[in-house]
């Protein structure tokens, strides 16, 4: 009997992908709730990114069902930015806006969100005559302007140094919180995944399977590195991690 | 510590050492053979130049072989642009099209030519030759730019549903530019050498070509190299422009 999924959730139902001889996915199956950020941990070449691939649509699963995905598609933040180096940062937008807000308002939408962003001053610039986190960040704008309720995060802050990567989460959390929507984030950071996370997902290698589920209830804002509940959690997620 | 040579004064002056250099030579060869039949001195080259330029003849002869060459030109670059997206965007398209591609380029130009002679009147000839040896040129260069397009912004762009057309307008197209102007320039300057080639064979009635092989004819070597600087000339121009219109207009985003 097939199992109904929630509105506005995403269910991922015993999802198996391979390469040729190589079992990639073995059977990952997921429910995640509507505007939560979920985070999935695991070890390298263990399929995260495949996951985030099939939720894409990039790639089909060889089996298992994907329910949930809206028609609009997703968004997605990547871990390079990704921007077309012969279009402004206002032209960037508007590439993957277009066609997908009315025309009289787009304009003045982009320019709202950049404002939001504090990106105005940057507008009509070339991404190569930004910084690598100034990129990022218009990255960021991008994905998040886009009108869809799914986004995905594939190590999006793994490139900046350390104060950028803070400041960029932050925003990230700030612009999440005004307008939520569910976050499908991938990456090996387990500071950044307690910082922003829902619930953690710990993947295992080999075969790749759900080898662990936490759920944070800790408000975000009282999040610390010097909290007690979340250095034990930390410590359990790395006790996990070396042994998957 | 500033590299010197890479100040425009000083790059002004070495390619000025090396006109003088290649002007140095022609002079000394020139000496050496003694005969100016056969190599003429660089002067008697430039004072035929300036006799030429000054006729009306000159005119007919320069406008009928730059009509035809831009002619030829453009109608390859336009037919080779849309072969080379095809290509490049459809895997069957370009393993269709490839060997259709490789024969044409690898036929000489002489042939196309001599069968060209054969079918058409001797204006076609020119531009149909110049057609055929730029085509696949500009058709290749824009296969190859599609297929070295960074795979991480088109998959971005299929992430993000965007619509073939756009993604062909603003991605693409603009992606490519450093290999559309890479045919352009490669073309263009083929054109020039094949256009004069096909005026010497099919002899139309105004041509550069044709008055090379008039002034061959009648052992005026003078005039031979003074229509050949013709062709240089015109060659240097519009690859100047070329790179003017490049990089002020296209590239002025790097």
């Amino acid at each position: 009997m097939q199992k109904k999924t929630p509105a506005g959730a995403i269910t991922l139902e015993k999802i198996i992908k391979n390469y040729g001889t190589l079992e990639v996915l073995s059977g990952i199956s997921m429910t995640i709730k509507p505007q939560h950020i979920i985070v999935i941990l695991g070890p390298s070449a263990c399929g995260k990114t495949t996951l985030l691939s099939i939720l894409a649509g990039l790639i089909q699963p060889d089996s298992g069902t994907v329910a949930g995905i809206p028609e609009t598609g997703v968004s997605f933040l990547f871990q390079e930015p990704r921007l077309l180096d012969w279009l402004t940062v206002t032209e960037n937008l508007l590439f993957i806006l277009q066609d997908k807000l009315p025309l009289e308002t787009l304009e003045q939408t982009i320019e709202n969100h950049l404002k939001s962003m504090d990106l105005f001053a940057y507008r009509n610039y070339y991404p190569r005559r930004l910084s690598g986190g100034q990129r990022q960040r218009v990255a960021l704008a991008r994905a998040l302007i886009y009108p869809s309720p799914v986004l995905l995060m594939d190590e999006p802050f793994k490139s900046l140094d350390l104060g950028l990567k803070f400041e960029l989460m932050q925003e990230f959390l700030r612009l999440w919180s005004e307008h939520p929507r569910t976050v499908i984030c991938v990456t090996h950071d387990i500071k950044e995944a307690l910082s922003i996370a829902d619930e953690i997902y710990i993947f295992s290698n080999k075969p790749t399977v759900v080898k662990g589920r936490y759920r944070l209830t800790q408000p975000r804002e009282s999040r610390n590195y010097y909290d007690l509940d979340l250095l034990k959690m930390e410590q359990n997620l790395i006790n996990q991690l070396l042994n998957t | 510590m500033k590299n010197s040579t890479n100040k425009p004064k000083t790059k002004f002056l070495i390619t000025l050492g090396s006109c003088f250099f290649i002007y140095l030579c022609w002079k000394l060869a020139a000496l050496r053979v003694g005969k100016e039949i056969i190599l003429p001195h660089p002067e008697t080259a430039g004072q035929t130049l300036l006799l030429i330029l000054g006729t009306k003849e000159f005119w007919l002869h320069f406008g009928s072989t730059l009509t035809r060459g831009l002619m030829g030109f453009f109608l390859s670059y336009a037919v080779g642009l849309v072969f080379g997206l095809c290509s490049g965007l459809d895997p069957i398209f370009h393993a269709f099209f490839r060997p259709v591609l490789v024969t044409v380029r690898s036929t000489p130009s002489m042939s196309l030519i001599l069968l060209a002679l054969i079918w058409f009147r001797s204006n076609a000839v020119t531009v149909f030759v110049t057609f055929l040896v730029v085509f696949p040129i500009v058709a290749q260069n824009i296969t190859d730019g599609i297929l070295q397009i960074d795979p991480t912004l088109t998959e971005m762009a299929h992430i993000y549903r965007v619509r073939p057309k756009r993604q062909l307008k603003s991605l693409y197209l603009p992606a490519i530019i450093p290999y559309l102007a890479a045919a352009a320039t490669a073309g263009l300057g083929l054109t020039w050498k094949v256009m004069v080639a096909a005026e010497v064979l099919a002899a139309p009635r105004w041509g550069i070509g044709a008055k090379m092989d008039n002034a061959r004819i009648f052992l005026n070597t003078a005039e031979v190299f003074a229509w050949t600087t013709v062709i240089i000339l015109l060659g240097l121009f519009f690859d100047r422009v070329l790179a003017y219109l490049i990089q002020k207009k296209i590239l002025h985003w790097q």
